[in-house]
């Protein structure tokens, strides 16, 4: 509002009509272009007063200061897009602007009328640009009665809201309705507090009305404590004059006198609107006595909080403004009938009022036409956490949460997996996966085990502890009860301890009975809201996510990988053969490389394969990736074995009696070989049997040499053998000797790790024909020196590391003249290792994707080509990823002399044909206890690829490690019990630390491979490790996790 | 004269009378703390919860705040009721454990394990020395400060209070404080001994040896006992 | 050191000395001179005249207060559900870490106060931390030493 007009305050209703067509015809007939700037406390926080500021530099220069409308208006909504303008009339949406692209704007789309592209929003799924704000996917399901208006007018401008005919609703309610008639209209439509209990409005204003007092008061509760909550900030910093006016009419309604609008102070930007919009209405008289000739005297303050989130309760809300301490009283009296000083009060929420003024502009019935039969109108809800498009959403009751979610939200970040939702703040729960589908309303939230609350909606993914999340309320809630009630204030007090002795893993079953015994009656006993809602979030994560707080209790683990002194370091954490990479790197990074060495063989007996192959699960998981680069784990490992090697530092193989009993073990690849190297070391007797010529499974038969180099190979198997293992080779069981026969030798368990090496056919036309080898039989033939026949043009179907590697392979044979990957779904979905991929397509492999074999063409018994379907991607399947679904008629032939199928492996289980009873899958896999890995005939265990499928080799390191744990239970005791510890580093080794400068320079290592020349005539190894210097380095970059739990900052301590 | 039904019996309040004092005239036993009938209501301990409406409607309130009401359905120990008295009970115990009135309280509503972390604050923040101090003395010298778990009664800035006139009142009117328990297993969070004190200290003096007569003496007769003994005296629940 | 109290009287005068404005006489007066001096309470409690511990009470009841004076320099980091599933806590244990005090405390310098703060209403933009009114979006443990080194050169 310009400040140097003389305002007149208007005295008659019809002067306020008047004014208002007078603005509205204005709005109606101005042409210039309007650029309409978010600027919210948020839009702020990302520039958004630069951005204005630039604007009115940009337009100064170009002269056109008479020409176009520049508004600074409250939050537009879509927070994801700040800094955003909107550009009127078009309505062309531009988001994320930096304050240099106001002159391009101004220059090309207001002078030019040109749309510029890049600050368009995209929508992440399809890849299409919307223009407008209705083509935007997180506009497109949004009713926004409420707040629509915020980009439309500047909220320090009392013109612009009658512009838009705001206040028209007071002129309709003090013309021609009587106070009874208003509240029938609210009655009528439904309206429920939107603060968060949902009462109905207009009954509560009945209540009041029938009150008989001199002085009654209304109170706009805008407190907003609910951490992750924010629309009513944002309604009132963008249109006060809303708010204003809905107030302005319940006092009518009511017969109040006073009111008052009760802010948070941690909103500054809402206090100084709102008190702006006041003076502006005052001046007018809208507020004050007699208003508009009518009688009617109203008028209205702000009241501060001071911080208390109890005092978004309405007595504790009441006490803080007579001054006193936020402490609730009981109920009743009702403030409706005794509130305020003692007077009749009716207390709303923000977003109640602002609701007012369009029931009364458009009708009960039409604000009744919204929603569902219980829960009438639209709910603002703040989507927040982890989700794609942040912001203030306003839809109609009724909308599922998966609409709100995934249509409206644009769905997780990093396609992560959806957990749960948490509503209602602190007083709500957390909403699983398996009820996306509930339309939101009151009641749906509350049976639920949720609450509506003030509308403040979290999202978490898989990366969130549910155990962590009650932890989180439970200590915002021990802090912000007023403290008065033992049952609230000691209770939430002593479930944050039971809940914090859980995320540090040392929880008890009996806590967990504890917990909800505590939470009922902290429930039943507490006087108010606050303390008769605090336990939701604990009994709502206990309801849905129970094995959560199992898995924290009883197997010591955090599956969301949060609770520090679970996790410790999250590399050793996740790791499944327990290696301590935080302890090996902190030894690296001391120069202690002989000690790194002993800590890598300590829980490794195929360190020098690992340091090849290994997936590296410990990478994926490494905090200094978030948001950066993770450490180069496995380079390191890498590094170590090598310098040790050079060194000539051989592993101290204890050589134990072997005074125990026989076990055999059918397969010497990754799990045979670990079982038996842990046996043995605990002085039973091993005997390995495997059918191929050499021992090592897998690694020798299908990872190439250029992965794997076999003299390193061998010497982790000669490692293992020199504990005083015997290997027999081409020993087949079921061919050559029965599981009763080893029974019968006088062995008293059995190991099955045969592995999943038998390639699945494709099933089409042609697979018989000469020129189709299977991957496996492809690369075993190859690792073994054996003659193949190589030729041509050579297609390969499938996605995973078989694939790659017989692609690789390939594509090292002289007789080949092109390599062709063909998978039915994108690269996002393939399974091969990512750095196998780079490496086959920097090798010249050609990858097809969307591409699947109808038939494979023979002629003369010879394949001579491949017909191919194009492949499009359809629903998510039971693996999660998105089915392909085949084209209709895109059929096309290929060229080729070779068809390798590598569509996935099969274990071969035909020696078990005989052994009636064992379990067993459709998918041939052997059926084992998860945790004791025994089959279902006594002293018959089983572990590795023939359990899982085709997985990976630490995984089956790891079972055979765990496997030999539990068997030496079963055959010494009978019994297997299970035990489980956190895990901790086996030393302490002091932090190595980089300076500010060297921190913000160092990168993650990038290995060298050798030349494209050597690569493609040899199997050579292709990757080279690390130089000392390179390795210090990255040992240094660690962020040595491993020293943020209790027991490692009590230890450090001691020994400083 | 106001008509309800407590425990299924029709009773009559007078105008202004709490569920409490309802309950109390008509000889209906409500355990209380923070209560006391020369001080103003607080309703903080939470112990004289009684059950009011009936189903899905029925809830938990302070018999010593509520306003009887008429037609007003009451029951003084129900399930829920008893279930939020105990906890309360040990949530008391776990942080005021040698108090001898909460550990008598847990004997009689048998609360028998404090399953939380012991704090020896002795003190409950049931606001009776506050009240005392404010409407008995006219001090005002101590009062409630912070809030959540952080909460606590002391003098304004921790200082020595110049409204403070030595009175005594508050260490009188505490529960926690006042009688403290020296029964043989003091040391432990609930012992329920003295409940069962066998020789009882009347066994061995002409009179009561409770703390609030005679200062250091209560629990003697049994340490006398059992060092004459050399055995146990009191037998645990 | 004794804070110069001679700005309180005037704050008291502005609200006529009613009882019902406490909360926010002490609200101008904590806006003045950064927290609550001890004899500008007293002084509140004679002219409005509540008793000191009622005084008391409210002013150690509302987190908007500080009987202890704060730092020159203020870094809030916001722990709402939202900034705290992002990754907020971390932020703060790096800010504890790296000035040596707990949140709600004070550096001995008195240079630092690092408060936490239950929710700013910029979900969006978080993990938030405001730096002395500056909001500071999408915090990683890395930017913490970004934004306390120009204010540690600053005096």
């Amino acid at each position: 509002m310009n400040p140097r007009k003389r305002v007149k305050k208007l005295r008659r209703l019809s002067e306020l009509e008047d004014l208002i067509n007078k603005e509205k015809e204005k709005r109606e007939k101005e042409t210039r272009p309007i650029i309409s700037i978010s600027s919210g406390t948020c839009g702020r926080a990302r520039g958004s007063e630069k951005l204005t500021e630039a604007f009115k530099k940009a337009i100064r220069q170009e002269n056109l200061q008479d020409k176009i409308i520049l508004k600074s208006t409250g939050c537009h909504g879509f927070c994801e897009a700040e800094p955003n303008v909107i550009i009127y009339p078009e309505g062309i949406f531009y988001q994320k602007l930096a304050p240099k692209n106001a002159q391009e704007i101004i220059q090309r789309t207001i002078l030019k009328g040109e749309i510029i592209d890049s600050f368009l929003y995209v929508d992440p799924t399809n890849g299409q640009k919307a223009i407008r704000e209705g083509e935007i996917s997180f506009y497109r399901k949004q009713r926004r009665i409420v707040l629509g208006a915020n980009p439309l007018i500047d909220p320090l401008d009392i013109y612009d809201y009658f512009s838009i005919g705001g206040y028209s609703s007071l002129l309709k309610t003090l013309s021609s309705l009587s106070p009874e008639e208003v509240i029938e209209t609210i009655k009528k439509s439904g309206l429920r507090g939107r603060g968060g209990a949902g009462f109905p409005t207009g009954k509560k204003w009945e209540f009041a009305r029938a009150q008989k007092s001199e002085l009654k008061y209304i109170i706009c509760n805008a407190d907003e404590g609910d951490p992750g909550a924010y629309m009513d900030r944002s309604l009132l910093e963008g249109n006060p004059h809303r708010v204003i006016e809905g107030m302005i009419i319940g006092a009518y309604a009511i017969g109040a006198s006073e009111g008052y609008i009760y802010v948070r102070d941690e909103y500054p930007l809402a206090v100084a609107n709102v008190s702006i919009a006041l003076e502006q209405a005052r001046k007018l008289g809208l507020l004050g006595e007699n208003i508009l000739g009518t009688g009617f005297n109203f008028d209205l303050h702000i009241a501060k909080g001071a911080g208390a989130f109890v005092c978004g309760e309405e007595t504790a809300l009441i006490a803080s403004i007579e001054g006193r301490v936020g402490e609730p009283r009981q109920r009743p009296p009702y403030p409706a009938v005794k509130g305020l000083w003692g007077k009749p009060t009716v207390i709303n929420n923000v977003e109640t009022w602002g609701n007012v003024p369009i029931i009364l502009e458009k009708g009960a019935d039409w604000f009744a036409s919204i929603g569902t039969n219980g829960s009438k109108g639209t709910k603002i809800f703040s989507l927040v956490g982890k989700i794609n498009n942040t912001g203030l959403v306003e839809v109609p009751m009724g909308i599922t949460l998966r609409e709100i979610i995934f249509d409206i939200g644009g769905g997780i970040p990093q396609s992560r997996k959806f957990k749960a939702v948490q509503t209602g703040g602190p007083s709500g729960g957390c909403l699983p996966e398996k009820l996306i589908d509930l339309p939101i309303d009151y009641e749906s939230l509350t049976q639920a085990g949720s609450i509506m609350g003030s509308g403040g909606m979290i999202v978490m993914d898989d990366r969130t502890c549910m155990v962590d999340v009650a932890r989180y309320f439970l200590n915002f809630l021990r802090d912000e009860s007023c403290g008065k009630c033992l049952s609230c204030r000691e209770g939430t007090q002593r479930l944050w301890e039971i809940v914090t002795e859980i995320t540090k893993g040392k929880g008890t079953m009996d806590h967990l009975a504890l917990l909800e015994e505590l939470a009922m009656a902290v429930k039943d006993a507490s006087l108010c809201g606050l303390g008769q809602t605090a336990p939701n979030p604990v009994l709502s994560t206990l309801r849905y996510f129970r094995d959560e707080y199992e898995a924290h209790i009883k197997y010591k683990k955090c599956p969301a990988l949060v609770c520090k002194d679970i996790i410790s370091s999250p590399c050793h954490y996740i790791c499944p053969i327990d290696q301590e990479a935080s302890t090996y790197i902190a030894l690296i990074a001391q120069g202690r490389f002989e000690e790194a060495y002993n800590v890598i063989l300590k829980d490794n007996p195929l360190p020098s394969v690992c340091s090849r192959v290994c997936h590296h699960p410990c990478e994926s998981v490494c905090r200094a990736g978030e948001g950066g680069e993770p450490i180069a784990i496995r380079a390191l490992k890498r590094f170590v074995i090598d310098w040790a090697r050079e060194h000539n530092i051989q592993p101290n193989i204890p050589s134990t009696e072997k005074s125990r009993e026989r076990v055999a073990i059918i397969g010497a690849g990754p799990a045979g070989l670990t079982a038996g190297y842990y046996l043995s070391l605990r002085g039973f007797q091993v005997t390995i049997f495997d059918s191929l010529p050499q021992p090592g499974g897998w690694l020798i038969k299908g990872i190439p040499k250029h992965r794997l180099p076999r003299e390193l190979l061998q010497r982790d198997i000669d490692n293992i053998i020199k504990t005083g293992i015997e290997i027999r080779t081409n020993a087949t069981l079921g061919r050559d000797f029965s599981l009763a026969d080893l029974f019968n030798q006088g062995f008293k368990a059995i190991f099955l790790a045969t592995g999943a090496h038998r390639s699945i056919k494709l099933g089409i036309p042609g697979e018989e024909a000469e020129g189709v080898i299977q991957a496996t039989e492809l690369l075993k033939k190859i690792n073994f020196g054996e003659k193949v026949e190589l030729r041509g043009k050579i297609a390969i179907i499938g996605g995973g590391n078989a694939a790659i590697d017989a692609a690789r392979v390939a594509i090292r044979n002289e007789n080949c003249q092109k390599v062709i990957i063909l998978y039915r779904r994108t690269i996002n979905e393939m399974p091969a290792f990512k750095e196998e991929i780079e490496s086959a397509l920097e090798e010249g492999v050609e990858i097809q994707f969307l591409t699947a074999p109808k038939r494979i063409i023979v002629k003369e018994g010879k394949v001579i080509g491949l017909e191919c379907l194009r492949m499009k991607l359809g629903e998510p399947d039971s693996s999660g990823r998105r089915r392909p679904i085949p084209i209709e008629g895109s059929e096309f032939i290929v060229d080729v002399n070779m068809v390798i199928p590598a569509i996935g492996e099969r274990p071969d289980i035909s020696y078990l044909q005989n052994v009636d009873r064992i379990q067993v899958t459709k998918e041939e896999t052997i059926v084992v206890d998860r945790e004791s890995f025994m089959t279902n005939l006594p002293g018959v265990f089983a572990g590795g690829d023939v359990v899982t499928g085709p997985a990976t080799v630490v995984e089956a390191m790891a079972a055979g490690k765990k496997a030999a744990k539990t068997i030496e239970e079963y055959v010494s005791t009978g019994k297997i019990k299970m035990e489980y510890k956190l895990k901790r580093p086996s030393i302490w080794v002091e932090q190595v630390k980089l300076s500010e400068d060297e921190l913000e320079k160092a990168r993650r290592p990038k290995l060298t491979k050798i030349s494209m020349k050597l690569r493609k005539s040899s199997f050579k190894e292709v990757e080279q490790g690390l130089s000392e210097n390179q390795a210090i380095l990255e040992a240094k970059r660690c962020l040595r996790c491993d020293l943020e739990t209790e027991e490692a900052k009590m230890a450090m301590r001691r020994e400083k | 004269m106001i008509r309800l039904i407590m425990n299924g019996l029709e009773v009559q309040a007078e105008e202004g009378w709490t569920l409490l004092q309802t309950a109390r005239f008509y000889g209906l036993e409500i355990p209380t703390l923070c209560y006391h009938e020369g001080l103003s209501v607080f309703g903080g301990c939470r112990l004289c919860l009684v059950e009011i409406g009936e189903g899905s409607k029925a809830r938990l309130v302070t018999s010593c705040t509520y306003p009887a009401e008429e037609g007003l359905i009451v029951h003084t120990d129900t399930k829920r009721v008893i279930a939020a008295r105990r906890m309360m009970i040990e949530l008391m115990l776990s942080v005021a454990p040698n108090s001898k009135t909460i550990q008598d309280l847990a004997s009689k509503f048998g609360v028998t394990q404090v399953r939380f972390k012991i704090r020896n604050e002795e003190c409950i923040l049931c606001g009776l020395c506050v009240r005392m101090c404010a409407e008995q003395m006219d001090g005002r010298a101590i009062g409630f400060q912070n809030r959540g778990y952080r909460r606590k009664i002391s003098t304004p800035f921790d200082l020595r209070s110049e409204e403070c006139r030595l009175c005594g009142g508050c260490i009188y009117i505490c529960p926690a404080c006042q009688l403290r328990c020296q029964g043989p297993e003091a040391e432990t969070a609930v012992c329920n001994a003295c409940l069962t004190l066998d020789p009882t200290c009347l066994d061995y003096y002409n009179e009561l040896q409770c703390w609030m007569y005679d200062a250091g003496r209560c629990g003697t007769c049994v340490r006398e006992a059992r060092e004459k003994k050399n055995t146990s005296a009191a037998s645990k629940l | 050191m004794e804070a110069n109290l001679s700005l309180v009287p005037a704050i008291i005068d502005k609200y006529k000395a009613q009882k019902k404005a406490l909360i926010a006489i002490l609200q101008e007066i904590q806006e003045t001179y950064n927290y609550l001096p001890e004899e500008a309470l007293r002084l509140v409690s004679k002219k409005l005249g509540i008793p000191l511990i009622d005084v008391v009470s409210v002013a150690t009841f509302y987190r908007a207060f500080s009987l202890k004076p704060k730092g020159r320099h203020q870094i809030t980091v916001c722990l709402g559900t939202a900034c705290h599933v992002r990754g907020g806590p971390k932020v703060l244990e790096e800010f504890e870490r790296k000035l040596g005090i707990k949140a709600g405390e004070t550096t001995p310098d008195k240079k630092f106060t690092l408060e936490t703060v239950n929710c700013l209403g910029c979900c969006a933009i978080g993990p938030v931390v405001v730096a002395d009114g500056n909001y500071h979006a999408h915090m990683t443990i890395r930017k913490v030493s970004r934004i306390l080194k120009p204010l540690s050169k600053r005096e």
